[in-house]
């Protein structure tokens, strides 16, 4: 009986218990690291956008739909990223729970076809990422205060890595003479990051891995790498390389290798600090 | 047309005018300025370059394009060196490091160029128990 009874109490109990972690599902691989960073143990994190999807055309599937919904929290970039995030806000019944990880620092601002747009790369800037993880540790914080402490631990021991990441950055990228820092990228993602360490970006396409870029536009840009004197072309792990390889031959720049430009990757880019240092490591080597 | 091959000429002439114009236009080595001045040829000058420490570091260096320029450790503040750099439109960047012994409290390091005596560039960081920051130095543009 009292075998029973212990059954009983456990198979009542056990749901809650399995309840005990915040569920936070992430719109961004760079918001999963974050959050896993931050929650440790305490935070069961839902990576809905998986490394090597592309942000700027995702759309989620019913399933995806189903762990935003059911999750206590959802972490999103901002800035415009997510198209679709209206329509996921009304399944969600609401827009309480979506955390808004890039409204803590102003956007950049471009101009594409004459109009202004929100730059939505800026993880590109390590100082972004300290301000989003510090939004990301008091949502977990407001939302589940028993492990407040645990959360506060783990925020500051990230951002002490994101300082270590910064102190590299620094000294690494001194090490290129400021008129090399010349970056041409397949789509404009590294505004904020030119920002930061006093590059100058050459895109082929515009703010969106969508967008096409016009036979003007790239020949501007053979144009312009021929009397910039630029050395290496980059091409983007989500991005076809092929328009770069045809830069590089028109051009005679060599190509500079793969940059992470819309999230973190699988192999040697698998957390935020090793995205930036295997970034900056190719872009130096390939500028050099 | 059968009667006119002059026209099927024309025809095949304009066709390819059309079709290679744009495939030209995007492939040809199009005549461009001369690259940039590389930094190389900017004549090198000679600056003065100073560091001043609120609170003496336990180390110190600082470099220009990875190389060392100049270092120490306490007991001094300050220190300062004789550097011929020649400045490109872009500016040149020095990376300043420092370290000093846990529980510092918060301090200041300042970075002054001169050339000729005359101030060229100067900056001040705050730094918590270490320190890695950059500084650009520029022409004043006219």
């Amino acid at each position: 009986m009292k075998k029973l009874a212990a059954i009983l109490a456990i198979s009542m109990f056990a749901p809650f218990a399995a309840r005990a972690d915040l569920a936070v599902a992430s719109l961004s691989t760079v918001t999963t690291d974050i959050a896993k960073a931050v929650g440790g143990d305490k935070v069961n994190v839902i990576p809905v956008i998986k490394p090597g999807i592309d942000p700027h055309d995702f759309q989620p599937t019913p399933d995806d739909v189903k762990q935003i919904v059911t999750a206590d929290l959802v972490l999103i970039t901002g800035k415009h990223l997510e198209g679709y995030l209206t329509k996921l806000e009304e399944s969600a019944g609401g827009a309480g729970k979506f955390v808004d990880t890039g409204a803590a620092f102003p956007s950049l601002k471009l101009e594409e076809d004459g109009k202004l747009v929100e730059d939505p790369h800026w993880w590109h800037s390590i100082d972004n990422v300290k301000k989003a993880t510090a939004v990301v540790k008091e949502r977990f914080m407001e939302a589940d205060p028993a492990n407040k402490a645990t959360f506060e631990k783990n925020a500051a021991a990230y951002i002490a890595q994101l300082k270590d990441l910064e102190a590299w950055a620094k000294r690494e990228i001194a090490t290129l003479p400021r008129e090399k820092r010349k970056l041409v990228t397949t789509h404009d993602a590294f505004q904020y990051f030119a920002r930061d360490f006093g590059f100058r970006i050459y895109a082929v396409a515009g703010v969106s891995t969508e967008d096409e870029p016009s036979s003007r536009k790239i020949t501007d840009l053979i144009n312009t790498i021929r009397s910039e004197g630029v050395k290496a072309v980059f091409f983007e792990s989500i991005e076809n390389p092929k328009v770069v390889a045809e830069i590089t031959k028109e051009t005679g720049a060599k190509v500079g290798g793969q940059l992470y430009a819309d999230g973190l990757g699988d192999k040697e880019a698998k957390t935020y600090p090793d995205m930036m240092r295997q970034n900056i490591t190719t872009i130096v080597e390939g500028l050099k | 047309m059968e009667g006119r091959p002059w026209l099927r000429v024309l025809l095949i002439v304009v066709g390819f005018t059309l079709v290679g114009w744009p495939v030209w236009s995007i492939t040809r080595h199009a005549s461009v300025p001369s690259p940039a001045k590389p930094a190389s040829e900017a004549p090198a000058e000679p600056l003065r370059v100073q560091v001043t420490f609120a609170t003496p570091p336990a180390s110190f260096e600082l470099d220009y394009l990875g190389k060392p320029l100049l270092s120490g450790h306490a007991p001094d503040r300050e220190f300062s060196v004789d550097w011929k750099v020649a400045i490109p439109k872009e500016g040149v960047e020095l990376f300043v490091g420092a370290e000093w012994p846990p529980g510092t409290p918060a301090t200041a390091v300042r970075l002054t160029l001169t050339r000729n005596g005359n101030p060229l560039a100067e900056q001040t960081f705050w730094a918590d128990g270490s320190l890695a920051e950059t500084m650009t130095v520029q022409e004043a543009q006219p």
